[in-house]
């Protein structure tokens, strides 16, 4: 620093105009040369290295001028990293591929062997007969599902089905009337007798006494 | 952008991007270090696309034990001698036992004028090179075009190939040697 000084004031005593302009450098360099100089360094190095070594070895080869005489077809370092990625990108598809579980991958085999057997032409005309059954089927099915209970029943016949009915099996109609209507009475009658049986050896006074408890 | 740099953004997650960035930067010289050694375009593509295939699903493990680069030429290499040998055997059923998988391969004679070479055109003689580079056998190939072209230090070369470094400098020798004299005339 003590010499920088020094330096300093002996141009400003010399040539005192050269001494007021910025000292800074007004050399440029170009951008990345100190990042890349050590490795051009060393990559020259053993350019000179190869070279001395082939000089000793094979005199005649080492005075050949080193040249590519391989044609490489036009663009084809331009286009190769596009190439490459969809290289990579397949790969990685293929990959996923396998990693899928093997469940997954059984049931997507066996829907893929169905689907093939039934778009084979001889089949698909089976199949869609066999597909029309079974929707009207479940068509069906699902109707009477809905309509099972006695008030619908009743609701979906139409009044001359149930006036035929009343017409042509009135006998048959009054005869379970009849039997209902005997069923209950006979049930009534026998149960009046079985109390009668059951109070009649009780007194009077037990019967006082049961009731007011 | 450095190795460093790269791996850094392969971990950070841009994957992609920082792999094209590896193919960008390293595809022309593996490109010529897997031509010298298989000759036609259509199988050093080939070669190309397994090598970076590798490179892609290796990345992820590489832990920079190595440099990248060296790493790289390690598996075109492994990748162009697979080939070789593929396409060997394949030869070798189609021409029944045709095997040529040998040390002493016979040169071309030569018609040049001994000991000037600067007599010669530059154009024949680099023919002849090729000529020469290609009738030797595999390995002192190989050795020859990681010196001669690709300037590769014996250390580097070593961790390529995985020979020692005496071994690959007497190699490169024989192939050298070899090579002086074809184009002299003297085999």
């Amino acid at each position: 620093m003590k010499n920088a000084d020094e330096i300093k004031k002996e141009l400003k005593e010399v040539v005192p105009l050269l001494a007021t302009l910025k000292s800074s450098p007004t050399i440029k360099v170009p951008t990345g040369y100190f990042t890349t100089l050590s490795a051009n360094l060393i990559q020259q190095v053993r350019k000179e290295d190869v070279a001395a070594e082939l000089k000793e070895m094979a005199p005649s080869l080492a005075q050949l001028e080193k040249k590519n005489v391989v044609e490489v077809p036009a663009y084809y370092f331009s286009a190769f990293p596009h190439q490459m990625m969809q290289q990579i990108a397949l790969e990685e598809k293929a990959k996923l591929k396998v990693e899928s579980p093997k469940w997954l991958a059984g049931l997507n085999n066996a829907l893929e062997n169905i689907a093939q057997v039934i778009f084979k032409p001889k089949y698909s005309l089976a199949f869609a007969g066999v597909a029309s059954t079974v929707l009207i089927a479940a068509f069906l099915f699902t109707k009477v599902e809905q309509c099972n209970d006695l008030d619908c029943k009743l609701a979906s016949l139409t009044d001359n089905e149930i006036n035929n009915y009343l017409d042509n099996e009135t006998d048959t109609y009054t005869d379970e009337i009849f039997e209902a209507t005997d069923e209950t009475t006979t049930s009534k009658t026998n149960s009046v007798q079985f109390e009668n049986e059951m109070l009649r050896d009780v007194s009077d006074a037990d019967l006082n006494n049961a009731i007011l408890d | 952008m450095t190795d460093r740099e790269l791996l850094d953004l392969f971990h950070s997650g841009a994957r992609e991007q920082a792999f094209t960035v590896l193919i960008e930067t390293y595809q022309q010289k593996v490109y010529y270090h897997i031509r010298r050694m298989l000759q036609s375009h259509e199988d050093t593509n080939d070669v190309m696309q397994n090598t970076f295939v590798k490179v892609w699903k290796g990345l992820e493990n590489f832990r920079a034990d190595s440099q990248l680069f060296t790493w790289l030429y390690r598996i075109a290499t492994n990748e162009a001698i697979t080939f070789l040998n593929y396409r060997k055997k394949k030869a070798t059923i189609s021409f029944d036992g045709n095997d040529d998988d040998n040390d002493d391969k016979n040169y071309a004679p030569s018609n040049y004028v001994k000991g000037d070479s600067h007599q010669l055109d530059p154009d024949d003689l680099l023919a002849r090179l090729e000529k020469a580079i290609d009738s030797l056998p595999d390995k002192q190939k190989l050795v020859f075009n990681l010196r001669y072209y690709d300037e590769m230090p014996y250390e580097q070369m070593s961790e390529v190939l995985g020979t020692s470094e005496g071994a690959l400098k007497a190699s490169y020798h024989h192939a050298a040697t070899k090579i002086e004299k074809f184009l002299l005339g003297e085999d």
